[in-house]
């Protein structure tokens, strides 16, 4: 319902940014807020903050992040996504400069309760489900991590997220880290309206082209951005 | 210059005070009526609007807010505080309002199609038109007379006015343009998008108006 959008994720792990590699592999970036102003210098148009939760002690480690996130000082919306998964871990998040929340393992779990709740303190507008995904001879399937396993992505799973998100991320774990690698031909048929889609993991400039075209809201280019945030403005 | 934020223990409210801080304008976050001190009050919101609106009541801001206003003194409406001032909004199968502006919030619809509203949209704004409507700011922050830039919006009901206003903006893409971007008269302002994550533009209108 807007013009396309170009977004950043950061991933954030020990109050640190790090960028990821296929899913497994970091490299230290700097800081948080280091990292938040060279995008914010170059108009970036949302910058999704993930803490990977991928074991029970990545679980733990997220609120060592929170400090960083209630320092951070920016005028560019920020999303925050990973290890919130109860209305506890909710109320950490009161009066942190954050206006979307991302959820993978609530919308995978399909846990209906839980995102009413955080729906009636946020709005439904600030609600984001992230898919990360893989695609096999079975088809797509999504990663669990409440269960540490992926799961096949169903058509009751897109509806639940259809209903209870404002858009859905869609991130290739498969190709994240690499320059355009997403795969859009395991999501372009996908039954949502796309203007409700967004795409990360292996976004180039091609995947931004692709993705205009197929009219998604955004895609959020991989943290690896930092090494040129000056294309931002280009890509556009 | 000193600015009162209510804080209802939900939304971001920490984005707005960390964003006045970059014009060096201290504020309060006020959790009763008798602790607003400041000529401006500013209330945020990002949330639903059945319980927002129900804490509101709860913490006994109701009236507090409309004699606020009826004093003369001003409030800043950002996104769902924007729409808490109308008479009512759709949401939650119906909630009652401030009523300080005249206007009903709606679920945002084109022919029959729900939609979402997020992303940036041009922002034009010329202060002479905010002085036309006799919206005064207290401390002239910025000698800046217009604005040009682009706003952040996130949101999935719009206020629709019930009758046409002095100085309001409709939003600027057609399917939308029923609804009220930006809404000021005296000591009245409406914002549905987010001055607060507009970067250079949000900024400079906070600059402006406060």
């Amino acid at each position: 319902m807007s013009g396309f959008r170009i977004n950043s994720s950061l991933l954030l792990k020990d109050g640190k940014c790090f960028q990821s590699y296929g899913w497994n592999m970091y490299r230290p970036l700097g800081s948080l807020q280091t990292a938040v102003n060279l995008l914010e210098e170059y108009n970036i148009d949302e910058i999704s903050i993930i803490c990977p939760v991928r074991t029970q002690q990545d679980k733990a480690d997220i609120f060592s992040n929170l400090t960083a996130l209630r320092n951070l000082r920016t005028m560019t919306p920020i999303g925050f996504g990973g290890g919130v998964r109860t209305i506890k871990d909710i109320d950490l998040l009161k009066k942190l400069p954050i206006e979307r929340l991302m959820f993978s393992s609530t919308f995978i779990g399909m846990d209906d309760e839980f995102i009413a709740e955080v729906i009636n303190r946020y709005g439904r507008q600030a609600i984001q489900a992230i898919l990360p995904f893989k695609t096999g001879p079975q088809g797509i399937s999504v990663y669990y991590s409440a269960e540490n396993r992926f799961l096949p992505l169903t058509k009751k799973l897109l509806n639940f997220c259809d209903e209870f998100a404002n858009e859905i991320v869609f991130y290739d774990t498969q190709h994240e880290g690499y320059i355009d690698q997403f795969d859009v031909t395991a999501i372009k048929n996908i039954q949502i309206d796309n203007q409700k889609i967004l795409i990360t993991g292996g976004i180039g400039h091609q995947s931004i082209l692709q993705a205009k075209k197929l009219n998604f809201a955004a895609a959020i280019i991989d943290n690896r951005i930092l090494h040129k945030e000056y294309s931002v403005e280009a890509w556009r | 210059m000193s600015v009162d934020i209510i804080d209802l223990g939900s939304g971001n409210i920490r984005s707005i005070h960390n964003a006045l801080l970059n014009l060096n304008v201290s504020t309060n976050f006020v959790k009763k009526p008798h602790e607003i001190q400041a000529n401006t009050v500013i209330l945020a919101g990002v949330g639903a609007a059945g319980p927002y609106m129900k804490k509101l009541i709860a913490a006994d801001f109701k009236n507090a807010l409309r004699d606020h206003v009826a004093a003369g003194k001003t409030i800043i409406g950002i996104c769902l505080g924007f729409q808490i001032l109308s008479n009512a909004t759709e949401e939650n199968g119906g909630v009652e309002g401030l009523g300080i502006i005249n206007g009903r919030c709606e679920r945002l619809n084109h022919n029959d199609k729900l939609f979402s509203h997020n992303g940036w949209e041009k922002l034009d704004l010329d202060k002479a038109n905010l002085l036309n409507v006799d919206f005064r700011n207290e401390e002239n922050l910025s000698r800046k007379q217009k604005i040009k830039g682009r706003v952040f919006y996130n949101h999935e009901y719009g206020m629709v006015l019930n009758q046409p206003q002095p100085l309001h903006y409709d939003m600027s893409i057609p399917t939308l343009d029923k609804y009220t971007a930006f809404y000021a008269e005296k000591n009245v302002l409406g914002i549905q998008f987010h001055p607060e994550k507009s970067q250079f533009t949000g900024q400079a209108l906070f600059a402006m108006v406060l």
